[in-house]
Order: structure tokens, then sequence, then C-alpha cells
């Protein structure tokens, strides 16, 4: 009884510290990604190596004008087609978009909300946090991540 | 009879002494085990604390970095740390920063290393770019595309032993000797050949207390 009391109360504990956890790596994601959304063109990008999705977007003419602004040519896309705006940013941060492998970690699901509407339909209700940093483009432009 | 009454308060007082000591040593875990948690949430926090300072640091534009030549963070006993200007590396920045990183001072050669701004001999580079970033932990950073790899084959800041080869994130976090070890993710374009294209990669930066 007293070892059960013993492992009980420290796994108590511990999980009060472990859930008690900083938001400091998910506003890094979402600050610093739509800083770089709001801060590189299209033009900026080696599409010819390492963005080959939106390169091909650009050679089928979904991307017209190559020197807009990363958040400028999702909103855009998603205008025009909901799929090519997720391609185009599935293309910028994941390597495998299924797997969601690539620069933000798999324990992260991030999400582009535009005027409201989720880019991506990321499941945010089942989510233990959530944190948005917001600019405001031609319409207000929202990235999310939650744990 | 007065035998068996014996034998039984004998018998009676073992249990208690066989409890007690049972008690004794849970307590005894119980309280280690408490205080080892506290005292390394303290050194965690202490850890993030300072990661998120060095990363802040190295994502803004920084000072002193390119004039008169990309020694001067080794040269000067000022200046501050920083290579990323509107979510890009500076080049000429980050390559000072890989300067100041390694200058290696030879205790042999008391010109060699970089300037100590508390004055004295000599510093090899990492040292000093741990004065300059106001850092009291080690850290390095990486760059990492975003298929995985380490960008140059390289890391920069503390000095790895044994070196991780080849330089991949597992070889490199593996190689960190530590009990605690606070791993911070941001994001910036680095355009590394400067030719006008790049890319959007994670910087890395892993921070923790020498043993």
């Amino acid at each position: 009884m007293g070892l059960i009391l013993f492992v009980l109360t420290l796994a108590m504990v511990y999980g009060f510290f472990v859930s008690s956890h900083s938001l400091h790596q998910e506003f890094f994601v979402s600050e610093d990604l739509l800083n770089i959304f709001t801060n590189i063109k299209i033009d900026d990008l080696d599409l010819t190596n390492k963005y080959q999705t939106i390169d091909s977007q650009v050679w089928d003419g979904k991307i017209k004008d190559s020197s807009l602004l990363l958040i400028e040519g999702i909103s855009i896309l998603n205008d025009q087609n909901n799929q090519d705006a997720v391609d185009f940013f599935n293309d910028l941060v994941y390597n495998n978009p299924v797997a969601k492998t690539g620069l933000v970690p798999v324990q992260y699901d991030i999400d582009v909300i535009i005027s409201d509407s989720s880019l991506l339909g990321a499941d945010s209700q089942n989510a233990r946090s959530i944190l948005a940093r917001q600019r405001l483009i031609s319409k207000p432009v929202t990235t999310t991540t939650t744990i | 009879m007065t035998c068996l009454i014996e034998k039984k308060g004998q018998f009676w007082y073992l249990d208690l002494l066989i409890a007690l000591f049972v008690i004794l040593i849970v307590a005894v875990l119980f309280a280690r085990s408490i205080v080892d948690i506290v005292d390394r949430e303290k050194e965690i926090k202490v850890l993030l604390s300072e990661g998120i300072d060095i990363s802040n640091s190295l994502m803004s534009k920084g000072l002193w970095a390119e004039f008169p030549s990309n020694l001067e963070w080794c040269k000067q006993s000022y200046g501050r740390i920083g290579f990323v200007q509107n979510s890009k590396i500076i080049n000429n920045n980050f390559n000072a920063f890989k300067t100041l990183v390694n200058t290696p001072f030879d205790p042999g050669n008391p010109s060699s290393g970089c300037q100590n701004p508390g004055g004295g001999s000599n510093v090899d580079g990492y040292k000093k770019s741990k004065i300059l970033l106001g850092a009291n932990v080690d850290y390095i950073i990486y760059m990492q595309d975003k298929d995985g790899n380490i960008i140059g084959e390289e890391y920069y800041g503390k000095q790895l032993t044994p070196q991780p080869i080849p330089v991949t994130i597992g070889n490199i976090l593996s190689a960190i000797d530590a009990d605690n070890r606070i791993n911070i993710f941001r994001y910036v374009y680095y355009d590394e050949d400067g030719d006008g294209k790049g890319e959007i990669i994670r910087m890395g930066i892993s921070v923790w207390k020498a043993k």
C-alpha cells in the first residue's frame, strides 16, 4: 500500500511538471514561419532544386506573379483552389506532407487560417494547447501551432 | 507460560522494527525523488531561459560583425552576436560568427585567440562568443533543411568529443554529454551561396550545462 502511494504521488508530481510545459517552441514555430511568409518572396526560393511543387505551379501558370510574398501566394492560391494553396504550403514546410516530416517537429500540427477559413483543416478541437500569431495583409492571416 | 509471552512480545517488536525500517526507506526515496525532480526542473528552466536568450540574439542583426573585417567580434571587447535580418541570414555576419567560434587559442602563443573583454590573456573564440552572448551554458547551433540534412555538415559552438561523424542530428545530440539538454528550433531563410535563391531552414540551438 505504501509503495503504491509512493509511486502514485511521484507520478502525480512528475505529471504536473510535464503537463505545465512552456509554449516557447510553439511560439517560435508560429512567429518565425509567419515572419518568413511575410518577408520572403516566391522569387527568393530555389524553386528548381528545393521546391519542385511550387516550381510546377509557376510553370503551370497557377502562380502568375512570382514577385509576391509567400503569404500572398498562399492567399491568392487559396482563392483559386484550396488544394493548390495546401500543396504550396506543404512544399514550403514539409518534405513528406503525409507523414508531416520536415521543418516542423512531428509533435506539432500547424494550420494557416485565412479570413476565418482553415487552410489545412488541422484538428484544433482536440489540441492540448494552441498558439496563434496573426498578420494583416490584404486579408487577415493567422498561423496556429497546436500540440 | 512466561516464556510464551516473552516470545510473543519479541515477535511483535521485530514486526514494528521492520515496518519502521520500510517506512523510513520509502520516505527517504520519496524525499530524494521529489528533490531530484524539483532540481531537474529548476535546471531545465535555467537552460530554457538561456537557450531563448541565445536564440533571440542569433536571430537579431547583431553589432560589429564585419567592420572593418569579419574578425571584429573576435578583436573587439564589445559587440552583439546576431546574423538574421527580416528573417534572412546575413551571410557576412554568419561568416563572422563562424570565424569567431572557430578561432582557437594556443596557450603557447599568447597573441592567438580572441581578446578577452574582461582583460587578461586571450581566450578562444567559442569562449568569447559565450561572453558576447551572455551565456553561462554551453551551446551548439546547426542548420537543417526540410529533408533533415545538416547544411554544410557542420555545427557551430562547443566542439564535441568525440566528433559526431557523420554530422547528423542524431550523432550531434548523442555526442552532448549532459544530464539535461534543451533544444530550440528557429526558422530562417538561408541563401548559402548568395545567388538570390535560397530555402527556408531550421536553426537548431542546443544548450546544456557541462558536467
